[in-house]
């Protein structure tokens, strides 16, 4: 019996020929001794493969085993959406600016008068004027905290 | 995100779901139930109990990133096995590139002893328990040379079909059923041969 045939006869105890070539093979096999011996061996190597895999155990405890995947995992992405990290440049130049430059300016909007502040932001105690010393110009502002306005007049009159 | 109430008794579907949405401690539970199975389909493969750890535990890794493409036409199980084959694969191939020619590499395909060999005709299983069956062909497993290992793992334990091992080994099929032959026939030689000694 040549590779070929033995080749086929595997195949087809393996259910990987078709059915004219299957029935073809059966009746070779049904008139040859040699044949039969063979398939017998190939039925019997399949059966005591078949499920009888031997069990193993990861070597490693669980936790273990675990933190060791854990470790490489926050280098690859997650399946999930991944939410941009917490504290960057970008981040900080986005939200913490703006937001502490206006929470700033409430503080010092709500604070009563009297309280001490900065000589530089004395303007935005009011109500009151607030006079400017520009050469030829004259501005004056006037700051209402209770409707939350500034107005600055500037009079350009001495230039000309 | 789904809550699970009791990720212990949840079932695998409602885990990968919750995994895939981020939840870690969800995928954690999918390792640990999986694990044995994945390390062992590794160590069948290397024969190596560290390079099955370290793939084993890189086939959650990647299955971590890959959790989106799972759309569940398969088990889990068999997906993340079917990582760790593929990984294995890689493996092995690195490691024939390193090692030259061997004798036994070519008779791989060729077939060594096994095609003079007579045929097999004593049950060599007869009168074993199962857990010293199970000890018996892992130990001619072992001696198989990895090209015949690797398809009798595939075909035999993963239930693969010629087309899909040629595939995934990347061979023709007339080479997987002639390694398929010899593997198999060397397995009944080998087992046959703890039989005569054990008379």
């Amino acid at each position: 019996m040549n590779l070929e045939a033995q080749l086929k006869l595997q195949a087809f105890m393996d259910g990987e020929l078709s059915s004219p070539e299957g029935r073809e093979v059966a009746e070779w096999l049904a008139q040859t001794p040699d044949a039969q011996a063979l398939a017998a061996e190939l039925n019997l190597t399949r059966t005591f493969l078949a499920g009888q895999e031997l069990e193993r155990r990861v070597p490693e405890t669980r936790e273990f085993y675990w933190s060791q995947i854990e470790r490489r995992l926050p280098t690859v992405d997650s399946p999930a959406e991944v939410a941009p990290p917490f504290i960057s440049l970008g981040w900080w130049l986005r939200w913490v600016i703006p937001v502490g430059a206006a929470t700033l300016l409430t503080f010092w909007l709500v604070t009563p008068p009297g309280m001490d502040r900065p000589s530089n932001l004395a303007f935005l105690e009011g109500p009151e004027e607030i006079d400017t010393s520009v050469p030829n110009t004259s501005t004056v502002s006037f700051h209402a905290a209770s409707e939350g306005v500034t107005v600055v007049w500037i009079d350009l009159s001495g230039l000309n | 995100m789904s809550r699970l109430n009791d990720i212990s008794s949840a079932s695998d579907e409602a885990l990968v779901n919750a995994s895939q949405r981020g939840n870690m401690i969800a995928f954690e539970e999918l390792v640990a139930r999986h694990r044995d199975k994945v390390y062992a389909r590794a160590f069948s493969m290397l024969r190596n109990e560290e390079e099955a750890v370290d793939l084993s535990q890189e086939a959650w890794v990647k299955a971590w990133q890959r959790l989106k493409q799972f759309q569940g036409e398969a088990s889990f199980v068999t997906w993340i096995t079917r990582i760790v084959i593929n990984l294995c694969l890689d493996q092995l191939r690195k490691q024939k590139r390193q090692r030259t020619e061997s004798i036994e590499l070519m008779e791989s395909e060729s077939g060594g002893v096994e095609r003079q060999m007579p045929t097999v005709t004593i049950n060599p299983t007869e009168g074993l328990e199962r857990q010293e069956l199970r000890c018996r062909i892992d130990e001619a497993m072992a001696q198989l040379s990895v090209e015949h290992r690797t398809v009798l793992v595939l075909h035999e334990f993963e239930g693969l079909e010629y087309k899909e091992i040629a595939k995934t080994v990347g061979c023709s099929i007339g080479t997987i059923m002639s390694r398929l032959f010899y593997a198999r026939r060397r397995m009944a030689g080998l087992m046959a041969k703890y039989k005569r000694d054990e008379l």
